[in-house]
C-alpha cells in the first residue's frame, strides 16, 4: 500500500509523558513499573502508573472528566503544534478522530460505586466508551467522522487501523488516532483471575515468566494522506501496512502454535509491499505470560526466523492494555529515528525454547527502515502493524 | 447510486422476537453448544444468532465482521462491580473476558473457526452509523465482503447507567458484499459523514433530492417505541427486511462528537 504519513507522535507512561523521558528511560534500562501503587493502592504486584497530577479537562468537557480522559488529554496536548500547522489546508471537518481504549472511564465508575453505587454517576459522559472519542475530538478541535474502537488489548492497533482507511478512502485528509487506558480494579482483579500475573516485577521471554504486570498510559499520532510540503523536523515517517485476524482458537489463551501471530505479521509485511529481510525490529506483544510469549515467539520464527531482532517493553511499561499498541508504535517509531533498538527488559535467563532473537540489551540498527509493532487480545484478537521511516 | 449489494440481514428483539413482531424460531445449539451458552450474556447469545442468520457462515473466509455496541457489556460490568467490594475481591475469569466490548466478535470467530478479522466500533447513540462507515471504507479498500453486526442489551444490572435509554435487547446484522450474484435484499448506497452547521439542504430537502420513500431523521426509538441506542440500525433492518415494493431509506444520525452520519439505504421488491 501507499505509505501513510505520521507527522507527530506522543506517548504517557509511567516512564513519563514527552518521548524525552520516555527515550532516557530506555536508554538507561529503567522499569516504570514499582511497588507500592498510588493509584491501586495494596495491590499485590508491581504497576506502572502515570505518577504526575493530571490537569483536569477545561471547560463544558469537565462534565466528561475521569482519569482516562485526563491522560488522553495529556497525550493529545503535545500535538498541538503539528495540528495548528496542517488547518491551513485541512479544514475540520476533514479532521478525522480514532481513538482506541479498553476500559474508558471504569476506574472512575468503581471509585463511584464504591462510594455510594454510583448513584450520582454520569454514565453516558464519563464511562461510556464513545465519551472518549467526543473528548478527543473536542479537544483537538476534530469535525469529521470520530469513534472509539474497543477489541481489549489490541484496540490501539485497530484504531490506528481504522484510521488508515480513513485516509485511504479520502474519507479524511488528517486523522489523530489515540489509545488510553487507565489503571483500574476491574482489569487488577480480573488478570489475577486468570492466573496471569506475576507478583514480581514481570520478565518477557524469560524461563522463569509468571505472568503480566498491569501499566496506564495515552498515546496519539497523526496520520495524514499527504505529507505537506515544506522543511521536515527529523526523518520522514509513516505507517507502512498492518495484519490483523482472528484466532478462531479460545476466549483469553492464545493458539499455542502462534499461527495467528504469524498469519497477521506476514499480512502485514505482504500489504506493506516489503519483504521479510526488509524487517530491521519487532516490537512484540510480549505480555510476559508463559503460554503468550510461547505463542508469539513461534509465530515470529514462521514469519522472519531466527534472525531478526525484536523484544517486548513491557517490562518498562507493563501491559497497558488498549494503549499498549499506542505507546508501542511510539517506541517502535523511536527506534526508527534513533535507529537503536530498545532492550527486552526483565529477561534475565531466556527461555531455552524461546528461539526469536530477544534483545538483551540495546543494538545500534544503523539504517533500519521498517520495524513491526504486535498486539494481540481477548477473543483472539491479532494485529501487526508496519512503522518506516525515510531519512 | 447503486453502491454495494446486501446480501443477507436479519434481527431479533428481546431475545426472541423477530424486528415485527413475530416470534423466531428457538436458538440453534448445534452452532452455540449448551456449555458455552450458559457462560455468556444475552447480547453475546443475540449477536452470535443475527451473525448467523444473516448469512454470516456462507461469507468468503477473509470478510470481516464489524461490531457496533453503544454500551457493550454494560450487565457485566455491572455484575463485576459488587465482587470489587469484598475484602478480597474475586472477579470471574468468564465475566472477565466477556466484559470486553470484542467478546461477541471473539466468540463469533471461536464457533464458527473464521480467522478473518473484526473490530468492534462504539459512538454512543452513532455507534451503527460509525460502523456503517467503517463498513464502507473497508469495502472501498478491497475488502471481499463486510459484515455488520450491533447488538445492545437492555440495561438491567446497571442501575447506575440510567436503564431508560435502553430498554430492549436488540441485536441486528447485515451482510454487504462485492459481487451481486444471487437474491439481494438491497443495496448500501452511500454513507458519508457531514460537518455540523446547515446540511447543503435540511433533511425533508435532502430526501426529496435523493427521491427517498422513507427518512428517519435520528431516531431514537425501536419500531415498537422502546428506547434504544442502536434505533438507527433498527430502522435499517425493518426496511431490508420488510416484505413489499422497493424503496429508498435515508437515515441521518448526529454524532454525539459533533457532525452528521447519513446512510442511503436502497431495497429490492420482495414479497
Amino acid at each position: 500500500m501507499d505509505p501513510l504519513p505520521i507527522l507527530g507522535v506522543t506517548a504517557v507512561s509511567a516512564l513519563g509523558t514527552t518521548l524525552d523521558q520516555l527515550r532516557a528511560s530506555l536508554r538507561a534500562g529503567r522499569s516504570g513499573l514499582s511497588t507500592p501503587s498510588d493509584i491501586l493502592p495494596g495491590a499485590a504486584a508491581p504497576v506502572g502508573e502515570v505518577r504526575v497530577p493530571l490537569p483536569p479537562l477545561p471547560g463544558l468537557l469537565a462534565a466528561h472528566d475521569s482519569r482516562c480522559a485526563r491522560l488522553l488529554a495529556m497525550a493529545l496536548a503535545p500535538l498541538a503544534p503539528v495540528l495548528d500547522g496542517l488547518r491551513a489546508t485541512v479544514p475540520a471537518h476533514r479532521l478525522g478522530v480514532v481513538v482506541g481504549t479498553s476500559a474508558s472511564g471504569n476506574r472512575d465508575l468503581e471509585d463511584a460505586f464504591k462510594a455510594d453505587g454510583a448513584a450520582g454517576f454520569d454514565y453516558q459522559r464519563r464511562q461510556v466508551f464513545g465519551a472518549a472519542a467526543v473528548v478527543a475530538a473536542r479537544l483537538v478541535n476534530a469535525r469529521g467522522p470520530a469513534w472509539t474502537v474497543s477489541t481489549a488489548c489490541s484496540s490501539g492497533a485497530n484504531a490506528v487501523i481504522s484510521a488508515a482507511r480513513l485516509l485511504r478512502t479520502g474519507t479524511c485528509d488528517a486523522v489523530v488516532v489515540a489509545s488510553v487506558d487507565a489503571l483500574c480494579w476491574t482489569t487488577y482483579h480480573g488478570f489475577r483471575g486468570l492466573g496471569v500475573m506475576d507478583s514480581r516485577t514481570c520478565r518477557p521471554f524469560d524461563a522463569d515468566r509468571q505472568g503480566l504486570n498491569l501499566g496506564e498510559g495515552a498515546a496519539a499520532m497523526v496520520l495524514v494522506r499527504d505529507r505537506p510540503s515544506g522543511p521536515v523536523d527529523g526523518p520522514d515517517l509513516f505507517l507502512a501496512g498492518w495484519g490483523a485476524g482472528s484466532e478462531a482458537y479460545h476466549m483469553t489463551a492464545p493458539e499455542p502454535e502462534g499461527e495467528g501471530a504469524a498469519r497477521v505479521m506476514a499480512q502485514a509485511i505482504a500489504r506493506a509491499g516489503i519483504a521479510p529481510s526488509d524487517v530491521g525490529y519487532v516490537n512484540l506483544h510480549g505480555t510476559a505470560t508463559p503460554a503468550n510469549d510461547q505463542a508469539e515467539s513461534r509465530g515470529m520464527v514462521k514469519v522472519l526466523g531466527t534472525d531478526v531482532p525484536c523484544s517486548s517493553t513491557k517490562g518498562f511499561t507493563g501491559h497497558l492494555l488498549g494503549a499498549a499498541a499506542g505507546v508501542e508504535a511510539a517506541i517502535t517509531l523511536m527506534a526508527l529515528i534513533d535507529e537503536r533498538l530498545p532492550r527486552n527488559l526483565g529477561c534475565e535467563v531466556l527461555d531455552p525454547d524461546v528461539q526469536a532473537l530477544i534483545l538483551r540489551e540495546d543494538l545500534p540498527a544503523p539504517g533500519i527502515r521498517y520495524a513491526l509493532s504486535n498486539s494481540f487480545a481477548f477473543g483472539g484478537n491479532d494485529t501487526s502493524l508496519v512503522f518506516g521511516v525515510r531519512r | 447510486m447503486k453502491g454495494f449489494p446486501i446480501r443477507g440481514a436479519a434481527a431479533i428483539v428481546n431475545g426472541t422476537d423477530s424486528l415485527q413482531g413475530g416470534p423466531l424460531p428457538p436458538a440453534d445449539d448445534e452452532f452455540v453448544p449448551k456449555n458455552v451458552r450458559r457462560r455468556i450474556s444475552r447480547l453475546i447469545a443475540q449477536a452470535l444468532r443475527v451473525t448467523k442468520d444473516a448469512g454470516g457462515l456462507d461469507a468468503a473466509p477473509d470478510a470481516p465482521l464489524v461490531f457496533a455496541t453503544a454500551n457493550g457489556e454494560i450487565n457485566t460490568i455491572g455484575a463485576i462491580l459488587p465482587a470489587l467490594l469484598a475484602a478480597e475481591p474475586q472477579v470471574s475469569p468468564t465475566l472477565f473476558h466477556n466484559s470486553v466490548h470484542n467478546a461477541a466478535p471473539g466468540y463469533w470467530s471461536i464457533l464458527s473457526r473464521r480467522l478473518a478479522a473484526s473490530t468492534t466500533i462504539t459512538m454512543g447513540p452513532a455507534s451503527f452509523e460509525a460502523a456503517m462507515l467503517e463498513a464502507w471504507t473497508r469495502l472501498h479498500d478491497g475488502e471481499p465482503e463486510v459484515q455488520v453486526t450491533a447488538g445492545d442489551e437492555a440495561i438491567t444490572a446497571a442501575p447506575w447507567a440510567d436503564p431508560s435509554h435502553c430498554t430492549r435487547d436488540f441485536c441486528g446484522s447485515l451482510r454487504i458484499a462485492l459481487d451481486d450474484d444471487g437474491p439481494l435484499l438491497g443495496w448500501l448506497a452511500s454513507v458519508a459523514c457531514l460537518p455540523d452547521g446547515p446540511l447543503p439542504l435540511d433533511v425533508a430537502a435532502l430526501a426529496e433530492v435523493l427521491e427517498a420513500t422513507e427518512i428517519a431523521d435520528d431516531p431514537q426509538t425501536l419500531p415498537d417505541g422502546a428506547a434504544h441506542p442502536l434505533a438507527g440500525a433498527a430502522a435499517v433492518l425493518a426496511f431490508l427486511l420488510r416484505p413489499g415494493d422497493a424503496g429508498r431509506l435515508l437515515l441521518v444520525r448526529r454524532s454525539p462528537a459533533g457532525g452528521r452520519f447519513v446512510l442511503v439505504i436502497d431495497r429490492e421488491a420482495h414479497g
